[in-house]
This record gives C-alpha cells, structure tokens and sequence, in this order.
C-alpha cells in the first residue's frame, strides 16, 4: 500500500480527522517537516548571504521590499539559523543608529 | 546614499548599579543608555583615511573602533549583558579583530551599503562565532544520535516508545515509517548534520568544525538532504504539506 494511502486509512480509523480529535506532531518533526517543505531546488549559501547581509539589512530598516529585492537572501535567513541571528543582531545595530 | 552622514555621539551617564533597583535579567536585554553613533565620513572618506598613513588614519580607525564597540551590546543583547564579566573582554577583543580584518579585506567593500554597516557586519560575525564557541565547547556530536546494528539512527526521540493506552501505537507507527524513509535516503553524515542543527540546535558553525569542513559547505549538504527528502516524499505520493495537514492542530 502506498504510503500515503496507508496515512489516510489510519486516519479515519482513529479519528483524527474529526476537529476535536487532532493530533500534534512531535515539536522536532514539525520543525523538521517545514523545512523540506521550504527547499528550493537553488538556495544561496551561507557566504552568498553574508555577502549581501550589510545591503539586504539596510533595506529592510529602510523600508524598503528587501524581500522582494533579494528572495534567495530572505529565503536562506528564514531556513538557516546561524544567518537568521546574525541578520537580527545587525537589524539591531541599524536600528540603534538614526539615519 | 547622503554625502554627509551625521549622527550624534552622545552617551547618557550610566547609572550606578547600585542605584537601580534589583530586576531580574531580561530575555532579551536593553541597554540602559542611548548611544548615537558620530560618523562624519561618507564611504570614500573612510576608505581615504583608511588607506592613508598617518593622523588621518589613526583617527579613522579609533572612530571605527568606537562604532564598532557602541553597536555590540545592541547586537549581543540576546546573548551577553554588558553587566555580564566576561562583556569587556570579549567587546575589546572583537573591536580589534574586526578592525584587523576590515583592514584586510577593505579592497573587497563594494559601497552597495554603509561602510559602517559593512564593519559592523563583520564584527557580529566575529562575536557571534566567539560565543557560540564558548556556549557548545562541550557538545559532542557522538552524544546525539543513538547507533542501532545498522549504524547511525535517525532520532528516536521523536517517537514515544513507551506504551500508549490511548491507542496512539499507530501515530508512532507512522512517524516511525516516515523517520525510517529518513533514514534510507540520507547518507551518515547527513543524517548526523541533520540531528544535531534541525532538531539539537546546534549551530550550523559548531556541527561543521566537528565534521571537518566550512559552515557553508555543511549548509549545502544539508540542501542536498532536504532535496532528498523532498523528492523521497513526493515519490511516496506524500508531500510534507500533506503530512502537516493531517496532524495540524486545531
């Protein structure tokens, strides 16, 4: 049996389709879960991203679509955790700072 | 971009610790004075200064050098309170190696932004390497996966095996059907990687000095097991969206 038709058949039988009967996946699955959801087939790497964080963080204080402008760099921030802190803690700096 | 930045160097007198009354350590601390950091020079006057010999230099990297100590604590607020010891030592530390490898690397600073903001992005690379070295210099990828007989296991810490009166033996039996697909498609070293960043946490940073290689080329075998896994699903007819909204909770 396919593996999800065997997901959906277990379903039904216990419920968990029924709105006061659902489950939580484990916290570390979930986590898991949504990053293979959010791979692309190219993503900027660590480098590529550090390369870019200055200008990509001073559009964001700026107010401008930095999401918009640089995807692959808002795409790896909110993938990867190490540029994710390190694009908050410049955010901070700037944001300290009156331009 | 302005000819002139000018912003005001102004620091507030801190007040005295005693002073205050006792509050607990915030999550995320705020630093109890307001600093506006002077800097009048455009990006060319500081790679003039920068590049020169002489008073002009000096006093440009004494003026980077108190930017880049007043934009510390902002950026280590979540980690390290400049009431914390160890505070001073590592901001002087971090002022004198970002200012070494700015200087080094000054060639390479392409004015798509501030200059300013270029060092200061260097120094929270610096700093934030430097702390996340002290916070995992005990961690050991060995202690995070458990070996069964066919070697590194993917975590079984996402399934309950204990016994479960509720009839949940077939979630478990799911989760375990999908951990084992898992488990098939990635190779042992990303099946460690893959541990000990997603689900322990660690540091991209920590993981790959362990393993031997650059964070950015563990970011990419990483990209390669997400793939994996992505295409894996999807050949089973499952996609991760599917699975999310089955036990989406209410």
């Amino acid at each position: 049996m396919e593996l999800k038709e065997a997901i959906k058949r277990l379903v039904q039988r216990m419920g968990w389709d029924k709105e006061d009967n659902k489950m939580q996946l484990p916290e570390e699955f979930q986590k898991l879960l949504k990053m293979i959801a959010n791979t692309k087939e190219v993503e900027f790497s660590c480098d590529d991203v550090y390369h870019l964080l200055d200008q990509y963080s001073e559009a964001v204080v700026q107010g401008k679509n930095a999401e918009e402008l640089m995807p692959l760099v808002e795409h790896h921030i909110d993938i990867c955790p190490d540029c994710r802190e390190e694009f908050e803690a410049l955010l901070r700096v700037l944001q300290a700072s009156p331009v | 971009m302005n000819k002139h930045e000018y912003l005001t160097l102004c620091q507030l007198p801190i007040v005295n610790d005693a002073q205050l009354p006792k509050t607990e350590q915030p999550d995320c601390y705020t630093p109890r004075y307001n600093i506006q950091i002077m800097v009048d020079r455009t990006n060319e006057e500081w790679l003039a200064d920068l590049k020169s010999d002489g008073p002009a230099k000096e006093a440009a990297l004494a003026d980077l050098r108190a930017t880049i100590l007043a934009g510390l604590p902002y950026a280590l607020s979540n980690y390290l309170s400049p009431d914390n010891p160890q505070f001073k030592s590592l901001t002087e530390e971090v002022a004198q190696d970002t200012l070494l490898r700015a200087m080094d690397h000054l060639d390479t600073f392409e004015g798509r932004s501030r200059f300013t903001t270029w060092v200061q992005k260097i120094a929270i690379r610096i700093a934030l390497t430097e702390l996340r070295r002290r916070r995992w210099r005990d961690f050991s990828l060995d202690s995070l996966v458990e070996e069964n007989e066919e070697g590194v296991s993917f975590p079984s810490l996402m399934i309950d095996p204990s016994p479960n009166p509720d009839g949940l033996t077939e979630q478990n039996d799911m989760l375990q059907q999908v951990s084992r697909l898992i488990e098939e498609e990635l190779t042992d070293k990303q099946r460690q990687a893959m541990v000990a960043t997603a689900i322990e946490g660690v540091p991209l940073e920590e993981v790959a000095k362990r393993m031997g290689m650059k964070r950015n080329a563990l970011y990419k075998l990483l990209h390669d097991a997400r793939l994996r896994l992505k295409q894996r699903l999807a050949d089973e007819g499952l996609t991760p969206e599917d699975i999310w909204a089955i036990f989406e909770s209410g």
